[in-house]
């Protein structure tokens, strides 16, 4: 049991009142009487004016006092009549990125994990305990089990990971746990995020642990690397977006590295709550770019960010077409692009095996069956084709809507009314999303669409590039959507893969298994078959291989939430002047939930002032 | 303790009686006594008992040797031819003693004017006897003076009427209740009995105020106790309902909360008082009175006091 306002004690001075109000009372009014005689048969009051001889009313009003400055002082008992009566604990550990942040000699995680073993040292021995960790998603980590040293095991072996935390999956998930409990469960919670910021709806039974204060971060919010599919990796640029979190000036240096080359390194300063943008080029080369913030800050892991500048390799492109501009159109565009090499046949002396040597295979006004086992483009496809069923045919119509989220057409310009001469009217195939909608008087029909057939990318262009000259300066706009739909035909290499850590990517398939993916601690890992599926929790380069094979996964960690590690209602504290200050974690003594029965103290107050005016009342009456 | 205004409230109630209206009204009482052992010839005729000389005839009685022959009846000779002496209807002075108590007790609650009317009464029964050319004397019985007690010259003659009042102005009240001691120091003085009036509010223990007038009947006074008593004193809730409630002689004190328990304690006891007070004075032949002074005087003197036999 304690009190969480101790000084409330203080008003116990007013017991002096009290007294002295007695005492006064005491010396009540004086009345001068002809004799005593006629009062000795009278019951006396009892309080005298020298000697203080409390009365039942002088007692009650003793209690009422006590239980008005017990309430001022909120009592609490430890643990709670409910988790008292609780035999089963889950506790939840918040190992979000943020949980990393250090609070003067420690972190919060130390903190969170400190104060979790402490509630497992405190509860019954009989009591049932589950552990479960929560990040981006929750992970059970022991089971409801009596064996308290397992779950202070697994305590200690808990690590943070670099992920964007979602408290609120773990919450549903324990609530629900808790909801198939035949015995009473408490939650416990151990996070750095305040209660306000818990659905609202999952509050109800959560004893929440929270802890940190300091807001002081930057962190790099974005790494973004422009490079054209078909453009030289000299050219791409890089742009880092660094954020100040704290609410107080930041300073600090931007490097920027293409593997270990420095290419960029400046000094930088942020006002509080503001953001910086840096626009890095010149690279020498193709290779994994690195940029790396020298801050001193609470949080470490958004200080570094990866990102990729992919090597050109060209794009063998089959062109099976009648001769026709089109055809020359494409010859001059291979000619002025070095990644493009382009092989031109005929219909008539097209052969299958011809396309298993090219990346993309074109067919303009033809559609082979069976089609080629290659990402495919066909252009004007004839009536009667295999692939794309064709009712009509429709002259002089416009793109009048486009699917702007489909790769392809990004980042387009509007596309709208773009006049066509000729176009069939395709039925979309199942497996094809569309690209590009017309309409004629009596429906919509789609003028281009793309997909996965067979395993193989494949699109369709509807209405005759041919008529539209592809290279005419009037349709500049045909011309990057045909290069789109051709860098999208044509994906790169997967030597690397950016994403976001806590995200999962299914890699392969790889050549031969066991795939062995080393992590950015040098943690190495073998996992069984051909295609893998990794979901990486912290910051870095994961490498995975498979004889002679390997794929880079670049993890980075762009979440403003969880890099936002101020706490509302906290006064924010500088993580470097309050480096080697012993930040108070809560006395062993002082853990576990804590139940409230001051409101108990006050209706307990109200009865006896209720009791009292009944005996005063009884007493003059 | 209270402030004294006794002599206020004394100089006030005289001048309520001492008025020529009131004082006609109490030409029209006179006391009423049955005995007197005074042998000075006065106004007043004794119910029984005759005397060899006088103006009222009783009776005869037949001559005896000795007997006075100027009183003999010759028309009863006469016509009886018998030697008969004529009787005459004793008259005989009827000393009156006003004993006052004027302890501290009479003057609180001061609401009650207890003392102002003990003195108006006693200025108004002093006036009836003097009228009836009957002497009056006053005693103050008080602790706080020497001998208890304070007295004053015999009173005669309708024309010392002043005087009586100077020297009840003179009252004041003070000190514990003497009445037995006061009385019994007064007893010593005089020779004469007479009729007694006792004007107390008789706030003392049995035995002190039993003592008083039985002394007063063993010297074969006519004795008549007055309670005098207030309002206030009736009913103390009139004036306070918590109180540290203090004894005017003694000083003693009680914490007090009238509560109705109280209440009825208070009332009972007060009844317990009056009924032992009263059941004394009936076996010792002493007449008894309850004066309210909210009632005023003129309800004491023409309608308890006549009840009482005391006026007619």
């Amino acid at each position: 049991m304690g009190v969480i306002e101790p000084l409330a004690l203080g008003f116990s001075a007013l017991y002096a009142v009290l007294v002295l109000f007695y005492l006064w009372e005491r010396w009540r009014r004086r009345v001068v009487v002809p004799s005593l005689l006629l009062w000795e048969t009278l019951r006396e009051d009892t309080v005298r004016a020298r000697r203080l001889r409390p009365d039942l009313l002088f007692v009650l009003q003793c209690v009422l006092l006590a239980c008005l400055i017990a309430g001022l002082a909120r009592p609490y008992l430890r643990g709670g009549p409910g988790a008292a009566l609780s035999e089963r604990h889950i506790l939840v550990l918040d190992t979000s990125a943020s949980m990393q942040a250090r609070e003067g000699p420690t972190s919060r995680f130390e903190q969170s994990r400190q104060q979790a073993l402490d509630l497992l040292g405190h509860l019954p021995a009989e009591s049932e305990v589950m552990f479960v960790t929560a990040a981006r998603q929750p992970e059970t980590a022991v089971l409801f089990t009596r064996e308290h040293g397992a779950v202070e095991q697994a305590l200690r072996r808990a690590s943070p990971t670099d992920t964007a935390g979602d408290l609120s999956v773990a919450l549903a998930f324990v609530d629900s746990v808790r909801q198939r409990q035949d015995l009473p469960t408490a939650v416990d919670v151990f996070t750095d995020l305040p209660r306000s910021q818990l659905p609202e709806n999952l509050r109800a039974g959560v004893t929440l642990f929270q802890v940190g204060e300091t807001d002081d971060n930057l962190g790099i919010e974005a790494l973004q690397i422009f490079q054209g599919r078909f453009q030289d990796p000299r050219r791409a640029r890089a742009y880092v977006l660094v954020q100040n979190f704290a609410h107080r000036e930041g300073h600090g240096f931007l490097t920027m590295r293409l593997d270990d080359q420095v290419v960029h390194h400046s000094g930088f300063t942020i006002a509080a709550r503001e953001s910086k943008g840096f626009l890095i080029h010149d690279f020498p080369g193709p290779g994994r770019v690195t940029a790396q913030l020298e801050v001193t800050d609470a949080l470490v892991a958004d200080n570094t960010a990866y990102g990729w500048i992919r090597p050109l390799r060209p794009v063998r492109v089959l062109l099976v077409s009648p001769p026709s501009s089109l055809g020359d159109e494409l010859r001059a565009l291979a000619a002025a692009t070095p990644a493009l090499q382009l092989t031109v046949v005929a219909p008539e002396q097209y052969r299958a095996d011809q396309a298993a040597h090219s990346d993309v295979a074109i067919f303009h006004r033809l559609v082979p069956d069976p089609p080629p086992a290659v990402n495919t483009l066909y252009i004007y496809p004839p009536k009667d084709n295999p692939l794309f069923a064709s009712t009509a045919d429709a002259t002089d119509v416009e793109v009048l809507d486009w699917n702007s989220r489909h790769s392809a057409l990004q980042p387009l310009q509007p596309l709208a009314a773009l006049p066509l001469q000729h176009a069939r009217i395709i039925t979309p195939p199942e497996w094809s999303d569309v690209l590009l909608w017309s309409r004629t008087g009596d429906r919509e029909f789609p003028l281009a669409v793309a997909g996965e057939h067979n395993g193989y990318r494949v699109a369709c262009i509807a209405f005759d590039l041919e008529a539209e000259r592809l290279l005419s300066s009037d349709n500049v706009n045909f011309f990057l959507f045909f290069m789109n739909m051709l860098g999208w035909l044509s994906p790169d290499a997967q030597d690397a893969v950016v994403m976001q850590t806590g995200e999962v990517q299914t890699l392969g398939p790889f050549p031969t298994q066991p795939v062995r993916v080393r992590a950015p601690d040098g943690q190495i890992s073998t996992l069984p078959g051909t295609t893998v599926t990794v979901q990486p929790l912290r910051v870095g380069e994961y490498r995975i291989s498979s004889d002679g094979t390997r794929r880079s996964v670049l993890a980075n960690l762009f979440d403003p939430l969880e890099s936002d590690i101020g706490r509302a209602g906290k006064e924010p504290v500088l993580a470097s002047t309050t480096a080697g200050a012993t930040v108070p974690i809560a006395p062993p003594g002082d853990v576990g939930p804590r139940t409230e029965f001051g409101p108990w103290l006050y209706w307990g107050a109200l009865a006896l002032l209720v009791i009292e005016w009944w005996l005063a009342r009884r007493m003059l009456a | 303790m209270q402030p004294d205004d006794s002599g206020i409230e004394a100089a006030a109630a005289l001048a309520g009686v001492l008025t020529p209206t009131f004082l006609r009204k109490l030409d029209r009482v006179r006391l009423t006594v049955r005995r007197s052992l005074s042998t000075r010839p006065g106004n007043t005729p004794m119910p029984r008992g005759a005397q060899g000389s006088g103006i009222e005839l009783e009776s005869h009685k037949p001559y005896g040797e000795g007997d006075d022959l100027r009183h003999l009846d010759w028309n009863a000779y006469g016509r009886l031819d018998a030697l008969l002496i004529k009787t005459f209807r004793a008259e005989r002075e009827v000393p009156l003693h006003v004993f006052v108590d004027t302890s501290a007790s009479m003057a609180v609650p001061s609401s009650d004017n207890k003392l102002g009317f003990a003195l108006g009464l006693a200025a108004s029964l002093a006036y009836i006897s003097l009228r009836n050319h009957d002497p009056v004397r006053i005693v103050s019985l008080n602790h706080a003076v020497a001998g208890a007690h304070l007295s004053s010259p015999l009173f005669r003659h309708r024309a010392a009427l002043p005087r009586v009042r100077d020297f009840l102005l003179q009252l004041r009240c003070g000190g514990t209740t003497t009445l037995a001691a006061g009385l019994a120091a007064a007893l010593r003085t005089q020779r004469t009995p007479g009729l007694a009036i006792l004007l107390s509010d008789f706030l003392t223990p049995p035995e002190v105020y039993e003592q008083a007038l039985g002394n007063l009947v063993a010297r074969r006074y006519t004795v008549a106790a007055i309670r005098v008593m207030g309002p206030g004193e009736h009913d103390p809730a009139r004036l306070f309902r918590r109180a540290r409630v203090i004894d005017a002689e003694t000083g003693a004190q009680r914490l007090m909360t009238l509560s109705a328990e109280n209440t009825a304690r208070y009332a009972r006891a007060l009844e317990d008082h009056h009924q032992r007070l009263r059941a004394f004075c009936t076996r010792c032949g002493v007449l008894f009175s309850l004066a309210d002074t909210a009632a005023g005087l003129e309800q004491s003197l023409f309608h308890d006091l006549p009840a009482l036999g005391l006026l007619h």
